[in-house]
């Protein structure tokens, strides 16, 4: 994303995940539009920061099913980019 | 076989009605009998994510049992098809700020629920302010029907006061007093007549006791009599507030705005507190010339409000010692500029730290050791609410203070009053 949380890369295991194609994603607003479930102070909030490296474990509805994930959140104030990673946890 | 082009568009379908259902803004959950989730949307979990922390959001049962165990029991009884909760309320104490939620969850059939929630935090915070609005509306009214009540019995009490004290003052003057008159001088005349039947001695003390008696006697009535007029004249003062603050009460606490001449307000405001004024021995000057413009104001406030700051100067003369001069309340209005007229109120009383001039003003400020009155804030309201200022100022403590209120005239600017 860039720092204004508009999604300039999407990858293709994310998309294969999400069911979301990255066309659908790019260009929109992360928290908002693409991923509101993120859209509270444990993850979209820690964005106004301006260095971030943070490891969040949470939750994504994937096609509306619960999937235990962990989120790496990664900003850095000498970069115009800012990143989210996401691996599925173990649990089911 | 269905057409590829069939399929994409049911899948498209689908994927909208995912996203339709995804992007709700309510927060929506599926669950089984145990309250295992099985679907859940991006507000669901944005919502439950900051209750669930590190384990997750799995089972709803799981994560809401120790906040609203209330909701799990409803949720986890057996139930019918149909409403099980609608817009059942909790409150999550989260670190940062209480939440509230409104959950309402439908069954769908035996095996799958529905449950529906949102965050109502900002509904709540309205709906309390509204409450309490509300009742400090209800204690005000109160206020004024106790006070109306209370001037009423008052005032009923009084004329009966003012009636007895006006037939004390009416009664003539004692014939008892005459009679020893007329007795003494009796006695005095005849002394020649007694002096042989009681001796000198004692035939000149009874005339002279008679003449003593007579005497005090008289000077008894006099005194008596004063005392009389002073009390007709404290009980007609007394009349004269209730008949002011009756005014007020009965117009319903202000609203309404009328021509209204400056002075009036300062003579009524002044008799209100007169009392007080005395009670301290402060002398008071007023200057209202007759031709200042009449104003646009809602006499019951304005009123309140010069009472309030005659009050607040009758007190600030408690805060100084007694007697180190002739302790005074100068009033003072006038037309100082087109358009404006300035009324100014001085004290020589306890004054005030000149950079405390603003804080005053603050809502909630009281520097008494008993708050009363309106408050200098509820004033400032009042004076800017006619499009006024109000502030004070001072030299420093112990060197009095003064007040300023300054008031448009209206925009046509009647010249007199």
């Amino acid at each position: 994303m860039g720092l204004d949380n508009v999604v300039t890369h999407y990858n293709t295991w994310e998309s294969s995940l999400s069911g979301l194609r990255p066309a659908d994603v790019t260009g929109r607003n992360f928290f908002v539009e693409v991923a509101p479930c993120t859209n509270n102070y444990m993850v979209a909030l820690r964005y106004e920061a301006p260095d971030l490296d943070e490891t969040v474990d949470y939750v994504f509805s994937y096609r509306l099913r619960p999937v235990s994930v962990r989120l790496r959140l990664l900003k850095s104030s000498a970069q115009s980019r800012q990143f989210l990673l996401v691996e599925r946890a173990g649990k089911p | 076989m269905a057409l590829p082009s069939l399929d994409s568009a049911i899948h498209q379908e689908q994927s909208l009605l995912l996203q339709f259902i995804y992007q709700c803004p309510v927060g929506l959950v599926e669950v089984d009998n145990q309250g295992g989730i099985r679907l859940l949307n991006a507000l669901g979990v944005a919502l439950l994510m900051p209750i669930a922390g590190a384990d997750g959001i799995h089972n709803f049962c799981d994560l809401l049992r120790p906040r609203a165990p209330e909701l799990v029991d409803l949720i986890a009884a057996p139930s019918p098809v149909g409403e099980i909760c609608r817009n059942f309320r909790i409150t999550i104490l989260q670190p940062k700020a209480s939440c509230h939620l409104s959950f309402t969850v439908i069954r769908l059939d035996a095996l799958t629920m529905m449950i529906a929630f949102e965050d109502v935090t900002t509904i709540v915070d309205a709906e309390r302010r509204a409450l309490e609005a509300l009742e400090a509306q209800a204690v005000q009214s109160g206020r004024i029907e106790m006070a109306a009540t209370v001037l009423h019995d008052i005032g009923n009490a009084v004329t009966g006061i003012g009636t007895r004290s006006a037939q004390l003052l009416a009664e003539p003057a004692w014939p008892e007093t005459e009679n020893l008159a007329r007795m003494s001088t009796l006695l005095q005349s005849q002394i020649n007549v007694l002096t042989p039947a009681l001796g000198e001695r004692k035939a000149t003390a009874l005339a002279g006791l008679a003449a003593a008696l007579e005497r005090s006697l008289r000077q008894r009535e006099i005194t008596l009599r004063e005392h009389m007029r002073n009390l007709a004249s404290s009980v007609s003062h007394v009349q004269e507030i209730l008949t002011i603050q009756r005014q007020y009460v009965h117009q319903r606490s202000g609203g309404s705005r009328n021509r209204v001449v400056l002075a009036e307000l300062v003579y009524d405001a002044i008799a209100i507190h007169s009392a007080g004024l005395e009670k301290r021995g402060a002398r008071l000057e007023r200057r209202l010339p007759a031709q200042l413009p009449s104003l646009l104001l809602d006499r019951t406030r304005i009123v309140q409000v010069l009472g309030n700051l005659i009050r607040n100067a009758c007190e600030s003369f408690d805060t100084w010692e007694e007697g180190r001069l002739t302790r005074y309340l100068e009033i003072v209005a006038e037309h100082f500029k087109p358009g404006w007229v300035r009324l100014t109120l001085t004290d020589n009383g306890s004054g005030f730290p000149p950079e405390c001039a603003e804080s005053f003003f603050e809502a909630g400020v009281t520097t008494k050791p008993q708050g009363s009155g309106l408050g200098l804030a509820t004033c400032r309201a009042i004076v800017e609410s006619h499009g006024g200022r109000i502030w004070m100022e001072s030299k420093g403590i112990g060197k009095g203070a003064a007040v300023f209120i300054d008031l448009p005239t209206d925009q046509t600017g009647d010249l007199y009053a």
